[in-house]
């Protein structure tokens, strides 16, 4: 259990800075759905068992499963925001230096 | 030739340095921006005309500077892709982007060390003392997990060694995400 919060705080980090240093768009869309997709079905094969499900179990996935395509669009898009703002932001500052010459 | 200056771009000179001068309390933190040792931003940028139209201050009169302004605010509302697909065209943008860029890649080595660290102290502390408990399929995982740490150990060592191999570090990033992918499958031999 205590791996798996420095799993995934690794995993949130990597993909953030990965992110960061990508500079073609659809890959970097392609590459965190697929790494975000393994690791939270990776983590809930090895949580259940599949055999033996109770009610709360299949709500329980039903749940995660509806919150990871909520979750992991968004992790892309404000990733992607935060480094757009970032290059917009010094596109501007240059436009403000030009202002000043 | 510098008899043949007029008054005017003499006052337009003054007015330049003044302008300058305001610059040097301004505090840059943004690397795209360099900025020299008098406080001063550098002139040698080639700009299309079309990025910085309407923000040119060269002869502002007082009257003039609300128009230049309403100019400059309405150049801020075009969209960023626009702006930074416009800038591409010059090189010294260019080439402090990729400067960002490697700010960022060195910064980025410097977190896979980490999890790399990470890694080693929990295989040699938990992991491998206990490796005859196992079942051969997390066996297998454990095997994959550490190819692919040394993978990456290498590659960034490698990074480090010489600039010119920087530029893998942003896929070492994601190969190291899935080699936590793996991870999950041993998660339960920590308590």
């Amino acid at each position: 259990m205590l791996h798996t919060v420095f799993n995934v705080m690794f995993t949130i980090y990597n993909t953030f800075i990965g992110n960061l240093m990508m500079e073609e768009r659809i890959l970097m869309y392609v590459i965190t759905a697929l790494i975000w997709l393994a690791n939270l079905s990776t983590i809930i094969y090895t949580s259940f068992i599949f055999e033996d499900m109770g009610f709360d179990s299949i709500i329980s996935i039903t749940i995660a499963v509806i919150y990871i395509t909520i979750l992991v669009p968004s992790f892309i898009f404000i990733a992607n925001y935060i480094n757009s703002e970032h290059q917009q932001e010094a596109a501007l500052s240059f436009i403000e230096k030009r202002n000043y010459k | 030739m510098q008899k043949m200056r007029s008054s005017g771009d003499i006052k337009e000179e003054k007015s330049n340095t003044s302008n300058h001068k305001s610059l040097k309390s301004r505090s840059v933190s943004n690397p795209l921006i360099v900025v020299d040792e008098d406080g001063n931003y550098d002139s040698h940028d080639k700009l299309p005309d079309d990025v910085t139209q309407g923000v040119r201050s060269k002869n502002i009169k007082p009257n003039e500077k609300e128009d230049k302004k309403k100019d400059y605010d309405s150049s801020t509302t075009v969209e960023s892709s626009d702006i930074i697909s416009k800038f591409e065209k010059s090189e010294e943008f260019m080439e402090k982007k990729n400067k960002l860029m490697k700010s960022r890649q060195e910064m980025a080595r410097c977190w896979v060390m980490i999890v790399f660290s990470y890694f080693v102290l929990r295989a040699s502390f938990i992991i491998y003392p206990q490796w005859e408990d196992y079942e051969p399929e997390i066996q297998a995982v454990i095997i994959v997990q550490t190819v692919m740490q040394i993978i990456v150990f290498c590659v960034t060592s490698l990074s480090f060694y010489s600039e010119k191999y920087l530029w893998v570090t942003k896929w070492i990033v994601y190969f190291q995400s899935l080699e936590m992918v793996l991870s999950n499958f041993d998660r339960y031999l920590d308590y």
